[in-house]
């Protein structure tokens, strides 16, 4: 409702859901599901508002997109 | 198909097997123990003369007609009631029985109209037992006695009361309570004086809920379809399915005429449905009337801004327009710039040929459904957990259970055939627990009481059933053999939830549900023997809609309540068609049968069979679509029988959204709100008109039938096929057969489906994995489809939609009976006699604070927009809680919802909304009402 | 006792809640306690013992003890039992009614068998039973009714 891009809450919203676990894991899974669930234009318009430092970023998202979805976004083949 | 009215057997069937060999009439029969004498005797082909018995009922052995001699048998018992013995030999028509038979029947037609209409018509069935039973005169008098004269009611729109016919059988009464319910039918009075009444009042304005099982049950015409009386006795009958809810009842649609004349005089639910056996709601049986409306478009039409007016158009030209348009976005902003909606209310045949001309001729991935925002969740959440995204059991399953956990759903108003097959085994001794916030009929209502109501605050589900979880798993309740033998992620799940932050007491703050509650349901759900979870858009529509239904699932496992009759995690399903829909690939992430777009092997399958490549990335969702519209990578719109632009949260976005588009193409029956947006329209078809199948909650696919041709001139898979060939991707099917064929030789789990196969042998719950298999009624039942179930550590992360001081209260939605979802369909029929407005419910002390009494019109504000509507204070609702339906588009109750979605599908959070509600002045009211209502097309 | 008449209908018929067949009592006990059994009161008692109104309306109608209104000062049973039906029963019941139609304070009902057969026809008046009733013998019985 307020300013924050679309993707940029809506990856919020499933960095808490993993906010709980180690983080080597956390990224795992918020990466699993980006790329599971993600059209590609989303994950790009994520990743270059992570590259600009964006404010309002979940700081798990931000992680995430720098160690796994900035350079590729995602394996191939996302099966459970 | 002739009209021949389906057999009645008099008493209903009796499970086992055929043991029992009885002769009736030197007509050897056998049977199971337990059935009737009568049940047997129309089984060997010699039908009893009866007036009290139907097969759906119970024996009651008031009529006295159906009396027989049987050998070795003092008297003339009555055949309904006496249960046949082995080798017992059964006379009907001796001289003794026919006398007696005779004086029964004369009293009957003494007090039953020489000139009964319905006799007249076929639909009273009293002249003609007489003449069956031989009665030639009536020594009491024609139609002389009491009831003759009686008044009759006309109050209900669909049915007349005249009781001049009544022979008071108490068919009516009893096909009330036993078979719906309501029981809101009773005998007034006694001997001659007796009556039948809907409680001393008129139909309208008692209990009654307009199911029609009374009227079905009716043997004479006294209680009758006013369609019957006003147009006589159909002529021909076509058995189809459902088009409202998920429970997918079968019907017999009554009709005259041929073709395009073709006039639906009823629609008869149909004894052999496996999802409803006979029965069904108001909606089904009587609200199809929209079918006819004179809203309903019946050509395409274009224009080339939306502030113009319509120019009607050939169907050839319409498709062009779509065709050229869509490329042209194409050509400019890339193949990713346009996608579609495939429709929930559509059949699976018609939603796998939207899916296939996205992803072929579109060539992208850009396909959603309105199941999005309903149960996403449900085809993310069991997929997570067992491999599968659907119910686990079969509708019948609810026989069996002992106890029912019943979260966020209310399934007397949404899925009333199943809300009563449930109450009916509350009856017989189940016990009921309801999750819900608002105090639900199921709660409390005639002759069923839930051992529990939890009433638990919107937005926290997985607080609580994490503490259902805990007290399972730390008291020790727990099934570790079927933990064992079938789940994974096990030990870690168990350490988890014992944590004390999951404790009822813990949670308490958060759920106000009380502690010791908690615990005790937590006790009788594990205690079984057999309990079953059945939930509802109360569990999905949260943004943790997903890990609810995670939860219920781990929940599920933990008491090893998978796999058997009577247990199951099983979702009421909104639409007719939401599990067909989500089936046939209408995700935008999968394709047919849920298998991932990234998935290389099931990409070829569909790359050969269809000669294009398809892409691995998934699409654009419903909510991502709008974000895309309004950043401008996101330009043309195919959208078929889903008005989004009123269903979809946060209306003010979506309308922005639509605005931003250069081509939307909307497909519906009506000029909805979304086609205030859209540049082409093209009408589509009602479930009447098409062919093909649904498939219900208990993934039952039953066939919909044509009762007569398209009145639009074309098939919804048709129109999708050409807007895909003029396209330039060649798509085209003689008939929707071969579209059945093609999804059972590319999806295993339908590769024994067939639209003849469904035509000859009935109805099938998918997995159907060969021609062989006659499906799958109970899933799970020696191993999970993915092989081990999965136990999820189930995080409860409140919704960030919180209540503060501008928005201290949270509202939530639902909707009723009598109508259905935004009611384009149910708002164009008499159904609109019960509801003719949304309303909001507010408890008292809620509304004293703000000065508003019952009748007042409110203001609802939420942190997105504001709505009027009148206020009711009501019961149901716990303090803190506001409540609306969303049947009426001058109410909008979507202006007031939020952007917030689950975390895992973006399917809204309908069930979650800060808000305020202030006194507004009546002339507020009736500006924003007329406001809104001019912005609304249609009535 | 206080309160509006559902309150207390909502009080009496909770004593009978937790019995077995509760309506029966309950019923009896409202009738006593308030005179009689208003059409309105079958929510309230539905709502407290879980039935549905029509429930309630069913059992209320079929018993010819229950009133719709106060009772009046003077009552007439007149049986319409097999019996007295085959020695004038109908006749005395219909002379009865109209007899007292017109006045407020009597009310006649019918009843199925006061166990007189014998010397039908037969009725109660005021409680009390008479058998081998005509048409003057009531008139005298009942002088002074107004
Ligand atoms: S229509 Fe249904 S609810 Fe109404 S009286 Fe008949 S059976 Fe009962
Ligand atoms: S709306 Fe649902 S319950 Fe009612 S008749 Fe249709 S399928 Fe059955
Ligand atoms: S059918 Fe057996 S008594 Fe009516
Ligand atoms: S019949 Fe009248 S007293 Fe028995």
């Amino acid at each position: 409702m307020t300013g924050v891009a679309p993707v940029v809450r809506l990856s919020g919203d499933v960095a808490r859901q993993f906010a709980h676990l180690p983080v080597e894991q956390a990224v795992e899974a918020v990466a699993t599901h980006l790329s599971r669930f993600w059209e590609p234009r989303m994950l790009r318009d994520l990743v270059s508002r992570v590259q600009a430092d964006e404010p309002g970023i979940d700081p798990l998202v931000g992680r995430t997109v720098r160690e796994r979805l900035a350079a590729d976004p995602g394996p191939t083949d996302r099966r459970a | 198909m002739i009209l021949a009215p389906e057999p009645d057997l008099g008493t209903p069937a009796v499970p086992g097997d055929p043991t029992l060999s009885v002769t009736v009439d030197g007509q050897p029969v056998h049977v199971a123990p337990g059935t009737s004498v009568l049940r047997a005797a129309g089984l060997a082909g010699v039908p009893i003369p009866r007036l009290c018995a139907t097969d759906s009922l119970a024996a009651f052995g008031s009529c006295r007609l159906c009396l027989v001699e049987i050998d070795g048998v003092k008297g003339t018992p009555a055949s309904c009631t006496t249960p046949c013995v082995d080798g017992m030999s059964v006379a009907t028509r001796t001289p003794q029985v026919d006398a007696l038979r005779r004086g029964v029947m004369e009293l009957y037609l003494s007090d039953h109209p020489q000139d009964c209409p319905g006799c007249a018509r076929g639909s009273c069935e009293v002249q003609r037992l007489a003449a069956e039973v031989g009665v030639a005169e009536v020594r009491y008098g024609l139609g002389g006695a009491s009831h003759v004269d009686d008044a009759g009611d006309q109050t209900n729109p669909y049915f007349a009361y005249d009781p001049a016919a009544c022979i008071v059988c108490s068919r009516c009464v009893r096909a009330c309570g036993e078979v719906q319910g309501t029981f809101a039918l009773t005998v007034a009075g006694r001997g001659f004086d007796s009556r039948i009444t809907p409680g001393g009042t008129n139909f309208l304005s008692s209990e009654c809920v307009s199911c029609g099982a009374c009227v079905q049950a009716c043997p004479t015409s006294a209680l009758e379809e006013k369609a019957v009386i006003e147009l006589g006795m159909p002529t021909r009958a076509v058995v189809t399915t459902c088009a409202y809810c998920g429970v997918g009842c079968s019907f017999r649609a009554e009709v005259q005429g041929e073709g395009a004349d073709t006039q639906v005089v009823r629609m008869v639910p149909w004894k052999e449905g496996r999802a409803n056996e006979g029965h069904s709601c108001v909606k089904g049986r009587f609200a199809f009337g929209y079918a006819a409306h004179p809203d309903r478009q019946r050509h395409p039409m274009v224009r080339d801004r939306i502030d113009e007016p319509w120019r009607r158009v050939s169907w050839d030209e319409a498709i062009a327009r779509v065709a050229a348009g869509f490329r042209d976005i194409q050509a400019r902003h890339g193949v990713g710039a346009i996608g579609g909606i495939s429709s929930s209310r559509c059949t699976n045949e018609d939603v796998y040929v939207v899916q296939k001309m996205v992803r072929a001729a579109f060539g992208n991935n850009n396909i959603d459904t309105c199941a999005r925002v309903c149960h996403s969740p449900t085809g993310y959440g069991l997929n997570q957990a067992f491999g599968t995204s659907a119910g686990t059991q079969d509708f019948e399953s609810a026989d069996h259970a002992d106890v029912f956990l019943v979260i966020g759903a209310n399934p007397t108003d949404a899925h009333p055939v199943f809300g009563s097959r449930l109450k009916r085994r509350v009856r017989a001794g189940a016990q009921l627990i309801v999750a819900d916030p608002r105090r639900i009929d199921l709660v409390r209502s005639a002759h069923v009481e839930a051992a529990y109501h939890l009433p638990v605050r919107p937005g926290t589900n997985v607080a609580f059933v994490n503490a259902l979880a805990h007290v399972v798993v730390t008291e020790g309740l727990i099934d570790r053999a079927f933990l064992a033998a079938r789940c994974e992620n096990v030990e870690p799940y168990l350490q988890f939830i014992a944590g004390p932050e999951h404790s009822p007491e813990a949670t308490e703050q958060i759920t106000g549900i009380p502690a010791s509650d908690v615990r005790a349901a937590a006790r009788l759900y594990a205690a079984g023997p057999a309990s079953a979870i059945y939930y509802g858009l109360g569990v999905t529509e949260h943004s943790q809609g997903s890990t609810m239904v995670m939860g219920m699932a781990n929940l599920a496992m933990l008491c090893g309540m998978l796999g058997r009759p009577g247990v199951g995690v099983n979702p009421l399903r909104g639409q007719n068609n939401v599990q067909g829909s989500c089936d046939m690939g209408s995700f935008p992430h999968e394709l047919p049968g849920y298998r991932h777009v990234s998935i290389p092997e099931v990409r070829h399958l569909y790359e050969d069979l269809w000669g294009v490549t398809l892409q691995a990335e998934p699409g654009l969702r419903i909510p991502n679509m709008f974000d895309s519209a309004i950043s401008g990578s996101f330009r043309g719109l195919f959208v078929q029988g889903e008005d989004i632009a009123q269903s979809d949260p946060n209306t003010q976005h979506v309308h922005a959204a639509l605005e931003a588009m250069e081509l939307v193409v909307v497909q519906d029956l009506f000029l909805n709100e979304t086609a205030r947006f859209a540049h082409v329209f093209l009408p589509g078809t009602t479930f009447l008109e098409k062919d093909g199948t649904f498939t219900n909650a208990e993934r039952r696919l039953g066939r919909v039938r044509p009762v007569f041709p398209s009145v639009v001139g074309k098939d919804e898979w048709q129109v999708a096929c050409e807007i895909a060939t003029a396209m330039g991707y060649p798509m085209s099917y003689a008939h929707p057969r071969e579209i059945m064929a093609e999804i059972a030789a590319t999806t295993p789990t339908f590769a024994g489906v067939s639209l003849d196969r469904l035509d000859a042998q009935g109805s099938m719950q998918w997995p159907v994995r060969d021609d062989s298999s006659m499906g799958t009624p109970i899933m799970h039942v020696d191993e999970f489809v993915r092989g081990r179930g999965k136990l999820t550590e189930t995080v409860y992360v409140p919704t960030t939609e919180r209540t503060t001081r501008r928005f201290p209260l949270i509202l939530t939605t639902g909707r009723i009976l009598s109508q259905y979802n935004v009611g384009a369909q149910t708002r164009r029929t008499p159904n609109s006699t019960w509801h003719p407005a949304d309303v909001l419910e507010i408890h008292a002390s809620d509304a004293e604070v703000r000065g508003v009494h019952s009748g007042d019109v409110v203001e609802l504000t939420s942190r997105v927009g504001s709505t009027t509507l009148r206020a009711v204070i009501s019961e149901r609702m716990p303090p803190g809680v506001v409540y609306t339906t969303f049947h009426h588009p001058v109410t909008g109750a979507n202006v007031v919802t939020t952007d917030n979605s689950d975390w895992a599908t973006n399917c809204p959070e309908y069930k979650v909304t800060a808000v305020q509600v202030t006194v507004a002045t009546a002339l507020e009211h009736t500006r924003g009402v007329e406001a809104r209502a001019a912005a609304v097309v249609a009535p | 006792m206080t309160g509006t008449r559902d309150e207390r209908v909502r009080e009496i018929v909770t004593r009978y809640a937790a019995h077995r067949g509760p309506l029966l009592p309950a019923l009896h006990a409202v009738q006593e306690d308030l005179g009689w059994i208003d059409r309105d009161d079958a929510a309230v008692i539905a709502d407290v013992l879980n039935l549905s109104k029509a429930d309630v309306h069913g059992v209320v109608t079929f018993y010819a003890d229950f009133r719709d209104a106060a009772a009046t000062r003077h009552t007439v049973s007149v049986c319409r039992g097999e019996a007295c039906q085959a020695v004038g029963g109908q006749e005395l019941y219909e002379r009865s009614v109209s007899r007292f139609a017109t006045i407020d304070d009597v009310t006649v009902t019918e009843v199925f068998c006061l166990g007189n057969c014998a010397l039908g026809p037969s009725a109660q008046l005021d409680g009390r039973l008479h058998g081998r009733l005509s048409d003057d013998r009531v008139s005298a019985l009942t002088q002074g009714w107004s």
